[in-house]
């Protein structure tokens, strides 16, 4: 009698699964860019604007399996640094598409737009992190500020640790003489954390800098005053829970946890994984640490690298546990340092 | 004796519905604390769009409840409120046509707001704001332009869950304050306002 029943269920299962999934209708394509090393985006909708459309293919060239989905068709969006972007749309006839890219010229000094590179990074200028402990009860939250500064500490020591066979590393300490420049360049280094996609922020047709020239001035000058090439700025929080309320808590909900975007995405492409799915709004989480970090060119106010991620509840007493998440979320950063790639 | 009952318990279903779709009570906005020391030598016009004002952000929390941010309204109460401290004068118009009666006209808008009102309800509530604002001098061409991220999160859901209306809007005001603060200290601090 348990047997039916139980297949009964696994099948009634596997229809509701088969229901859920999108209809299948792979095709080979093979996508071609001159130059190459463009990053390829896909969209089901031809609707590149939203962030929640878009999925990853990768840099071209490559030859990949599509979904092309009920409506059979497909439309690629191609970025590169210094071309103007262009949205194509493919069928499953397709097969290949070369597309020549058109170079984009600077608007100020009539020059064709850099490519981007990483490298002459010999100096790095790291921010005190803005980064809060907030102990989380029933009742309310409190943020614990000895904790929270010892964190600080922490963060700032193990990333110092982290790029110290790189280059050499100041720490910029929220001094009062630098205190206006830290808050003006913190007030726009906010924003590009929250809206830039750290994926294909190498590839955008133009580099984003920071907005205002009060901003920019100010990377300038503390970059100056630290002799560094380049501003590190990491922010975050993390949300602990109260033992009464993890307690409270079990067998109600899962803490779930994503890692950082940057990391997925080189793991995806090293596992060969044919797209990349990730949105770069940050999901809503009860207990675990947040941390956004961002690169800043000091002489001209770019962005030149961001990052992001959401991890477990890290112990900031033992700084072994932060080398993996720092490992995590400065991913691939070192490496382009070194190499000038992406 | 049984109509009177219905009738009770229809009115009472009624007014539930009623409280469900009302926007939410938000306390008029306080002046924030900026640090800069003087205004801009300069008369500004605060031009909120008609879009900007009537902006409502709704969270559907059940079939039977919403939450409706009037975030247009607070957003045009707090630099009413906070803009005279970046101005000497602040005077409200209603369009963008360059005018001889101002010296700027300052255009904020809201780039994006996102309230998460959880479920359940011993998670954190919280909202983050984004504002963009241009500023245009007389000529009409754009001299000024900021984005600021405010970001905001309270954990006070399971003693009150009754009020998680109050607790969203207190949250959803810190994250405009937050986002407005920064808006503020960088119009003081703008060298392009000095002498618009």
């Amino acid at each position: 009698m348990k047997l039916p029943l139980l297949a009964v269920l696994g099948g009634l299962l596997l229809a509701l699964i088969g229901c859920s999934a999108p209809p299948r209708n792979m095709h080979r394509l093979k996508v071609e860019t001159s130059p190459d090393d463009a990053m390829v985006s896909l969209s089901t909708t031809g609707e590149f604007s939203n962030q929640s459309g878009r999925t990853i293919a990768g840099p071209s060239p490559f030859e990949k399996e599509f979904n092309f989905g009920a409506s059979n068709r497909l439309w690629l969006e191609i970025e590169r640094r210094g071309y103007r972007p262009e949205v194509i749309e493919v069928q499953p006839e397709t097969q290949v598409v070369h597309i020549q890219l058109t170079p984009l010229r600077d608007k100020n000094i009539a020059q064709p737009i850099e490519d981007y590179s990483l490298s002459g990074i010999r100096r790095l200028a790291v921010l005190q992190p803005e980064f809060e402990i907030i102990n989380r009860q029933f009742s309310g939250e409190e943020v614990d500020q000895v904790v929270s500064q010892q964190a600080r500490e922490t963060l700032l020591e193990e990333i110092r640790r982290y790029f110290s066979a790189q280059c050499e590393t100041a720490v910029l300490a929220p001094a009062q003489q630098n205190g206006k420049l830290l808050k003006s360049l913190w007030r726009d280094t906010r924003p590009a954390m929250e809206f830039l996609d750290p994926i294909r922020l190498p590839y955008l047709p133009l580099p984003p800098y920071l907005e205002t020239r009060s901003s920019r001035k100010a990377a300038r000058d503390l970059g100056k005053g630290a002799n560094a090439q380049a501003l590190l700025l990491i922010m975050g929080k993390q949300n602990r829970e109260s033992a009464s309320l993890v307690a409270g808590k079990i067998g109600m909900t899962v803490v779930g946890t994503a890692t950082s975007y940057a990391g997925s995405y080189s793991r995806a492409a090293a596992r060969g994984d044919s797209f990349f799915v990730y949105n770069i709004y940050t999901p809503s989480f009860a207990q675990g640490t947040l941390l956004s970090a961002a690169l800043i060119d000091s002489a001209t106010g770019e962005v030149l690298w961001l990052n992001k991620g959401l991890w477990g509840a890290i112990p900031f007493d033992d700084p072994a546990t932060l080398k993996p998440v720092l490992e995590d979320l400065f991913s691939g950063l070192r490496e382009a340092m070194s190499n000038g790639g992406k | 004796m049984m109509k009177r009952w219905l009738i009770v318990v229809v009115t009472l279903f009624l007014s539930i519905l009623a409280g469900c779709t009302l926007p939410l009570s938000m306390d008029q906005p306080e002046k924030i604390a900026l640090s800069h020391q003087q205004p801009h030598p300069c008369r500004a016009g605060l031009y909120i769009s008609q879009e900007l004002q009537d902006a409502v952000h709704v969270v559907t929390t059940s079939p039977v409840d919403r939450m409706s941010y009037p975030i247009g309204d607070q957003t045009r109460q707090v630099f009413q409120i906070n803009l005279p401290a970046v101005f000497q004068e602040v005077i409200a118009v209603d369009s963008k046509t360059p005018s001889q009666a101002v010296d700027v006209i300052i255009e904020p808008s809201i780039v994006k707001f996102e309230a998460k009102v959880p479920m359940p309800a011993y998670n954190p509530y919280e909202a983050n704001m984004t504002y963009h604002v241009d500023v245009y001098n007389k000529s009409g061409e754009k001299i000024f332009a900021q984005t600021a991220t405010g970001k905001a999160q309270s954990s006070k859901g399971l003693m009150s869950g009754f009020s998680a209306r109050k607790i969203s809007a207190t949250v959803a005001q810190m994250a405009m304050n937050d986002a407005a603060k920064q808006i503020m200290e960088g119009l003081a601090e703008a060298e392009e306002l000095q002498n618009p």
